[in-house]
């Protein structure tokens, strides 16, 4: 166990560091000055000197990366060039808001997939199933921009149920949740679904069958529990993806989180906030899918020990 | 069987295939409309005509679904959108092959330094959420569309070369990849002669579903306001207009959607089908 941690530590490391650097010499060596962007083209040449001194791009780009590096190894994001505010703080606040949105929409892909996979299995073949098959396809290929849109015209504009947009209690919360969810539960209902039958169709379900065992217990306590497995390695990426991947779902329901930041900075040419926050969702990211590998060899002891 | 009946095996099997390839080869056809004719290219701005609801005469197309917020024509902008995103997607997908394909050969011959190199850049590469990596490239190059494919691409090869990469590590050790070897085959001779042919229906299958997915990614980007920019018609661009005007003309959402919708629908349709035709372990998910 203690070695598979510090190979996760060492690969933690060594990607952090690589985004990190990316990330630094993206903003470095690509044309366009920054202070064209904030002070504007028509700035005085003294002022812009002088921005460009306390921001620190007078130095070599050799001290100026180290000097990232340092900061980054302290904790120390940066500060947004627009207000001079820490960097951190706001992106933990947004942050915040973010896991909020993923645990929930995280539940509502939970419970669905459960249902479309139980469904699809038990009525496997019959007119309920092809319908099913036909939703998820179609929630697959929906984009959050399509689905969500569509949500808001429906409960929001028409029926005028559920507020438009905003992250006041509850009730905002659902729709995002319901963008963001449909989509993961279409793909784990079929995943489910499908090793649910190739289970049903195993020997021990025959033998747990003929011993007697109601069609219920054989059902939860044989094929469900092993036909669950596929299905939490799918669940945990989605977990990695929901923390890190909301962006669009995020600009389109207006909810304040680290994806809604992450544009803000793009709006403000901000490199700070910016890369602050790509290195931010790329550690949650990597960590989500080291959890995932976790989680399975606990769950399948065949494919630890190694 | 020969190759006709094999074509005929996968786009006939089933209504749903059916259907998405008429409606790809129809979307085919009229992605090529703005190139034969300007008539088809320019979007006039009309103002009169700003926010019209969808007209169905059969002799004015472009009212059929509408004009816009500077009354466009909503119809010619659908056309040209279809126009990039079909381009943008092949030429990424292309790209995405291109250099997928030598990476993932070059990693599952030569095991060692070069497969670890390999190995570790598409960590690295998968560190980044989905889009996070398109949106910041495309915020550091500028938009345009080889910006726009290059920072789709970047991110994209790596689906392509680990589905390659394991097709190869399997083949390579068959009885026919050692006998070409044995007889002095040179690397490039056994990837091209007789582990690319092999691998040939994992890569179609791959890339169909690819191709759905740049496709989305695009309008994705322009959707956020990145990517094409100027000069081109993205239905992400006219996605995020017509959001302002849902309550009154909803018309210029739902056109856009159902496009993007149909073509995507289609294309994992047919992926799907695929991979039931080609791959004779696949089980129907």
């Amino acid at each position: 166990m203690s070695r598979s941690w510090i190979g996760f530590l060492a690969r933690l490391i060594f990607v952090t560091f690589s985004v990190v650097s990316i990330v630094f010499f993206l903003q470095r060596l690509l044309p366009g000055s920054p202070v064209d962007a904030v002070l504007g083209p028509e700035a005085l040449h003294s002022d812009k000197q002088r921005w460009l001194a306390t921001h620190g791009f007078n130095k070599s780009l050799s001290e100026q990366y180290f000097a990232y590096i340092w900061n980054l190894v302290r904790g120390d994001f940066g500060t947004r060039w627009m207000d001079g505010r820490p960097v951190w703080p706001l992106m933990a606040e947004r942050f915040l808001q973010t896991i909020r949105l993923a645990g929930s929409a995280f539940s509502v892909s939970l419970c669905c997939a459960f249902l479309f996979g139980v469904v699809g299995a038990l009525k496997a073949g019959s007119k309920t199933d092809k319908w099913l098959a036909v939703f998820s396809l179609l929630f697959i290929s929906a984009p959050s921009f399509i689905s969500g849109t569509a949500l808001l015209w429906f409960f929001s504009v028409w029926l005028d149920l559920l507020p438009l947009t905003g992250s006041q209690g509850w009730k905002s919360l659902v729709l995002p949740s319901v963008a963001l969810g449909i989509t993961l539960a279409a793909i784990t209902g079929r995943m489910l679904r499908a090793s649910l039958l190739e289970v049903l169709n195993e020997d021990y379900i025959r033998t747990a069958n003929s011993k007697g065992l109601s069609r219920t217990r054989v059902f939860m306590a044989h094929a469900l529990k092993n036909a669950l497995l596929p299905s939490i390695t799918v669940l945990g990426l989605q977990m990695g993806s929901l923390l890190g991947g909301a962006i669009i779902t995020e600009q389109v329901f207006t909810w304040p989180g680290l994806g809604s930041l992450m544009m803000e900075a793009i709006g403000q040419r901000d490199y700070n906030l910016l890369s602050g926050c790509v290195v931010l969702l790329a550690i949650v990211h990597v960590c989500a899918a080291a959890l995932v590998d976790a989680v399975h060899q606990c769950v399948d002891p065949r494919l630890g020990g190694s | 069987m020969n190759k006709s009946q094999l074509v005929k095996k996968i786009l006939l099997r089933d209504l749903s295939t059916q259907l998405s390839s008429i409606v790809l080869l129809t979307w085919l056809i009229l992605s090529l409309l703005p190139q034969f004719s300007d008539d088809w290219r320019e979007i006039e701005i009309n103002l009169p005509k700003t926010r019209l609801p969808p007209n169905f005469v059969l002799t004015e197309p472009l009212g059929w679904f509408g004009y816009d917020s500077v009354g466009a024509s909503v119809f010619l902008q659908i056309l040209n959108g279809a126009h990039t995103s079909i381009l943008v997607g092949l030429t990424t997908v292309a790209l995405c092959l291109l250099v997928g394909i030598p990476l993932a050969a070059f990693a599952a011959l030569n095991r060692g330094w070069i497969d670890l190199v390999i190995s570790r850049a598409m960590d690295i590469l998968l560190s980044f959420p989905p889009l996070v990596l398109p949106i910041t490239l495309t915020f550091f190059m500028g938009g345009g569309l080889f910006n726009t494919v290059l920072a789709l691409s970047l991110g994209g090869w790596i689906g392509s070369a680990k589905v390659i990469r394991g097709e190869f590590r399997s083949l390579n050790r068959r009885e026919f990849v050692e006998a070409a070897r044995a007889m002095g085959a040179g690397q490039w001779r056994i990837i091209v002669r007789h582990l690319l042919p092999h691998a040939a229906a994992p890569i179609l299958i791959q890339s169909t579903f690819a191709l759905a997915g740049v496709i989305l990614a695009e309008a994705g980007l322009s959707f956020l306001g990145l990517g094409l920019g100027e000069g081109y018609v993205s239905w992400g661009t006219l996605l995020s207009e017509a959001r302002s005007y849902l309550l009154e003309s909803p018309h210029l959402a739902i056109f856009p959607s159902l496009a993007l919708l149909s073509v995507v629908l289609s294309l994992n349709f047919l992926a799907e089908s695929l991979r039931l035709a080609l791959d004779p372990k696949a089980k129907s998910l």
